[in-house]
């Protein structure tokens, strides 16, 4: 997980381990979003 | 003028913590991480109290406030690491779990979707007798 959100944003993990873990909800709300997009 | 991002209040599901209220910083990616694996305790006496002491430093640094108390007159215990271990783990693990899920869980979707408006006729024909009666 952590080295698909480092791809997706374009930073190190060091730096994405410094983010406020309210991202990690805004990528589960886009994740059920698509999810309900796409009929599942 | 300076700038102070919210912090998190805590809610709690188990009912024996009715009235609890814990405000407590934000939660940073490596220390979810980190309080995640130090909650699952190990089954060695040494180890887990080595992860117990962690666990309580890393959430004591955290909290800002609470408003819990112990004994007969109510004593304010400290909201800090000191604090924590002086509770049961059955709290600690209450404490990580409510800051995870403040932190990051996501409510399951509505189980309708918007009807984009549209009214059924039952409905539309209530709206307009609602109307006709405040304009009459």
């Amino acid at each position: 997980m952590v080295l698909a959100l480092c791809e997706r944003f374009h930073c190190l993990p060091s730096v994405l381990m410094e983010e406020d873990a309210e991202l990690l909800r805004l990528v589960k709300i886009e994740a059920l979003g698509r999810r309900q997009d796409s009929g599942e | 003028m300076s700038y102070q991002r919210s912090t998190l209040k805590l809610a709690f599901e188990d009912p024996q913590f009715d009235g609890l209220e814990v405000r407590i910083k934000r939660l940073p990616i490596k220390k979810l991480f980190a309080v995640t694996e130090l909650s699952e305790l190990g089954e060695d006496l040494g180890e887990m109290r080595e992860q117990f002491f962690q666990l309580t430093d890393m959430v004591g640094e955290s909290l800002l406030s609470w408003n819990l108390t112990e004994g007969d007159d109510e004593e304010a215990v400290p909201a800090d690491a000191e604090g924590l271990r002086s509770q049961d783990i059955e709290f600690v693990l209450a404490i990580v779990t409510a800051w995870t899920e403040a932190a990051t869980s996501v409510s399951p979707p509505l189980p309708n979707r918007s009807t984009s408006g549209q009214l059924s006729p039952g409905q539309f024909e209530l709206m307009e007798r609602v109307l006709e009666s405040q304009l009459s």
